[in-house]
């Protein structure tokens, strides 16, 4: 067979995002369910085996044992992203990224 | 030998995790000390009991028990309690489902646990959401329910 007349090579273009969620909208009848999406940011891992979310705090890690926490309402001002299995052992490995 | 904290990870390992009963992960094992994580075991298997038993006596008595069908293609794989930025317990859950097609649902479960378990009523679905094509990785709910951000999902998209 000739390069090129199989089937046709499928190129993949994965993207890792977090989708950050409002789940109540705040209406004059008080708090009414409902999904809504607030905003997504890109981490810059690889999918994210572990996303933890306290008041605006989040912070995900994936399976290459890197992990980034970043404020849910500017997470356009960029990320701490650590890289450690043991993060709290090893703060020197702390570094600043913009993501 | 029953400060050993191997054995109390062993017996961890075999009778709570391995049985899916709930239990903190692993990374609160390494952390706990001996005498913690004997305590949390024990605590673990008296409710996992106390859930099974059904006894008036000593028992867990459920609220509400209702059959639903959240998703008819695939299977739930995970549920999650929503606190309510008004103060309302148990208002709503979120299923998740990671079939060929992820799916976020939000559920209505307010008026379960208030009729008798003949006349309960299911569950309202209010919301769903899964793009097409997205692979759902992780899933978190705020335990605050006064942040603007309720819930935050990994997703793979193009996967």
């Amino acid at each position: 067979m000739q390069p090129g007349l199989g089937l046709p090579s499928k190129k993949t273009n994965r993207e890792h995002l977090i989708y950050i969620f409002s789940l109540f909208d705040n209406t004059t009848d008080g708090y009414t369910p409902r999904i809504h999406v607030l905003r997504t940011w890109n981490p810059t891992l690889s999918l994210c085996n572990s996303v933890s979310l306290c008041g605006d705090i989040l912070v995900v890690a994936d399976s290459r044992d890197r992990a980034a926490a970043v404020n849910v309402h500017s997470p356009e001002n960029g990320a701490v992203v650590l890289e450690s299995t043991t993060v709290s052992e090893h703060p020197q490995m702390v570094r600043k990224s913009r993501s | 030998m029953s400060r050993l904290k191997t054995l109390w990870i062993a017996l961890c390992t075999a009778y709570v995790t391995a049985q899916g009963i709930p239990f903190p992960n692993g990374d609160w094992v390494n952390q706990m000390s001996a005498p913690e994580l004997e305590i949390t075991t024990r605590e673990a298997l008296d409710r996992d009991h106390r859930l099974r038993s059904g006894s008036q006596r000593d028992g867990y008595v459920p609220k509400g028990r209702t059959n639903w069908q959240a998703n008819p293609s695939s299977a739930i794989s995970e549920i999650l309690f929503v606190p309510d930025p008004a103060g309302h317990e148990g208002r709503c859950i979120v299923t998740v489902s990671k079939g060929i097609w992820c799916l976020i649902s939000l559920w209505d479960i307010q008026a379960l646990g208030r009729e008798s378990e003949a006349t309960q009523p299911k569950p309202k679905t209010i919301d769903s959401w899964g793009p097409k094509g997205t692979i759902f990785g992780a899933i978190a709910v705020n335990s605050d329910p006064r942040s603007g951000a309720s819930a935050a999902v990994a997703v793979t998209l193009g996967g």
